[in-house]
């Protein structure tokens, strides 16, 4: 009796368990308000030993990082040798290239904040999960930050906001497959959506018209269409390549990101929600821009599982992020 | 079992353990990996105390975890209580002179709960799981865990010696 007991026991407990985990799981999937709270009330709490102990531990930890990324650092160096060569040979040309970068940047709005504003934030940790593309950045709720806000660097997009507590934020980096933009070629004004695809494989993009011409070169910015999570106009990638699918007019198309993912340290915050953004009439796009109904254009998001359509061309961008 | 299991001792290890996780080894990747040490530990955690205290001991590390992360809140608790359950199972059923067994079910174990985290994970919903660089993940996952596992048994021998000897010692 006293075996039987014992041998039941374990299960009875380890059931209990599992019905807990499973509790938990459709409370947090169901969307209510309590579990993020509950995290972001624990991070807060955690947060000033985790800056401690990241500040105290730093060389150890860099140690560390530096002895298991060699291989990946002696590359590195390889290629940046070989760039900075090429970026010498190519000094002069980029003088010219300058201006027209500038003339290219008025045609494309590629000072695409704006008059938005901005909140400057450190990079403080990279992804907190295996599975997650993410960043964790020191400015939270109470720099005014909310979740759903888009983050940019330097050059353009990086994710946005999808998780807050007071003094930090988690961005989903655009390179998640749980991430998703809408997107425009500037030029010809073909609208898609780009999708994330993890950091191993590449980002996919569908297109409304899979036989849109996406020339190599060109940039495709935020659509900012209605709904859209991201305002108009920030730049997401390059084309790199536009390679013919056999028997359709449609081409797989190759994007490069913008902004260099795996090498973030500073990021601005738009204070902007899809709901403060100013209805389509009223934010008059570019003549010639604002003519693709947004009702011909998928939903765009940020956190939600999805989205590309069986079909049609896809879109890969190099994501240069380890999970 | 309230009155057999120290819980003081158990509530110090799972600190110990995750501040280890959470502050000191936050920033480390290897091969862009972030070591799971909170699954590891649960494992260790069972072969020393047993399959029951020792799952309680997973899920709480595990649930601590969540906290941090925004996958969804409780699936690693369910993985890393059902995995530590059966790796405790499996090192009773083996007997107590079985030298190899913590590093060996740590290993087992890590690289079940990384596929298993996945495949939940791929069910509700969440996209992009099941991907060759999983395989990355659950290797360097079950190294870090092998490797540690020493450290952490011993704590958790502190933590589970009364207890497990009266509940399993022959």
């Amino acid at each position: 009796m006293a075996v039987s007991r014992r041998s039941a026991r374990p299960r009875f407990t380890l059931l209990i368990l599992i019905l807990a985990s499973l509790t938990l799981i459709t409370v947090d999937l169901r969307g209510g308000a309590s579990v993020p709270k509950v995290r972001g009330k624990a991070r807060d709490v955690f947060a000033p030993i985790q800056s401690a102990v990241s500040h105290a531990t730093r060389p150890v930890t860099d140690l560390f990082n530096g002895a298991f990324q060699y291989r990946q650092l002696k590359d590195d160096n390889a290629r940046l040798r070989a760039q900075l060569a090429l970026v010498r040979a190519q000094q002069i040309q980029d003088q010219y290239l300058l201006q027209t970068n500038k003339d290219l940047n008025d045609l494309l709005k590629l000072d695409f904040v704006g008059d938005i504003p901005t909140v400057a934030a450190r990079v403080v940790a990279g992804a907190e999960s295996n599975f997650q593309l993410t960043i964790v950045v020191d400015r939270g709720s109470a720099a005014g930050v909310l979740k759903g806000m888009p983050v940019v660097a330097g050059q353009g997009l990086v994710g946005r906001i999808v998780a807050v507590s007071a003094h930090q934020s988690t961005v989903l980096l655009l390179t998640d497959p749980a991430a998703s933009v809408g997107i425009e070629f500037a030029p010809s004004n073909a609208v898609g959506v780009a999708t994330g695809q993890g950091s191993a494989s590449a980002l996919a993009v569908t297109l409304v018209d899979p036989t849109a011409s996406t020339p190599v070169g060109t940039v495709a910015v935020t659509s900012g269409l209605a709904g859209s999570p991201y305002p108009r106009g920030v730049p997401v990638g390059k084309v790199a390549s536009a390679v013919p699918q056999a028997g359709v007019r449609s081409h797989v198309v190759t994007l490069s990101p913008v902004v260099d993912l795996s090498q973030l340290s500073y990021v601005d915050v738009l204070i902007w929600t899809a709901q403060s953004a100013p209805t389509p009439a009223a934010s008059t796009p570019a003549a010639g821009s604002a003519t693709t109904p947004a009702a011909s254009v998928p939903a765009v998001g940020g956190a939600t599982p999805s989205t590309s359509t069986p079909g049609t061309p896809s879109t890969t961008v190099a994501p240069g992020v380890g999970p | 079992m309230t009155s057999e299991v120290p819980w003081l001792r158990a509530s110090l290890a799972v600190a110990v353990v995750f501040s280890v996780h959470e502050a000191l080894l936050r920033g480390l990747r290897i091969d862009g990996v972030r070591p799971d040490i909170l699954l590891g530990a649960g494992i260790v955690a069972a072969i020393v105390g047993g399959p029951e205290l020792g799952c309680v001991v997973a899920f709480v590390l595990a649930v601590l975890g969540d906290l941090f992360v925004n996958t969804p809140f409780g699936l690693s608790a369910l993985v890393a209580s059902t995995v530590a359950f059966f790796a405790g199972s499996i090192r009773f059923a083996l007997g107590t002179h079985t030298r190899l067994a913590v590093p060996t079910l740590t290993f087992l174990g890590s690289i079940t709960g990384v596929v298993m985290w996945a495949l939940i994970g791929t069910v509700l919903g969440l996209p992009g799981l099941l991907h060759p660089h999983l395989v990355t993940i659950a290797v360097v996952v079950a190294v870090v865990n092998v490797a540690i596992s020493p450290g952490v048994a011993v704590l958790m021998r502190w933590v589970f010696t009364p207890s497990a000897e009266r509940s399993y010692a022959g």
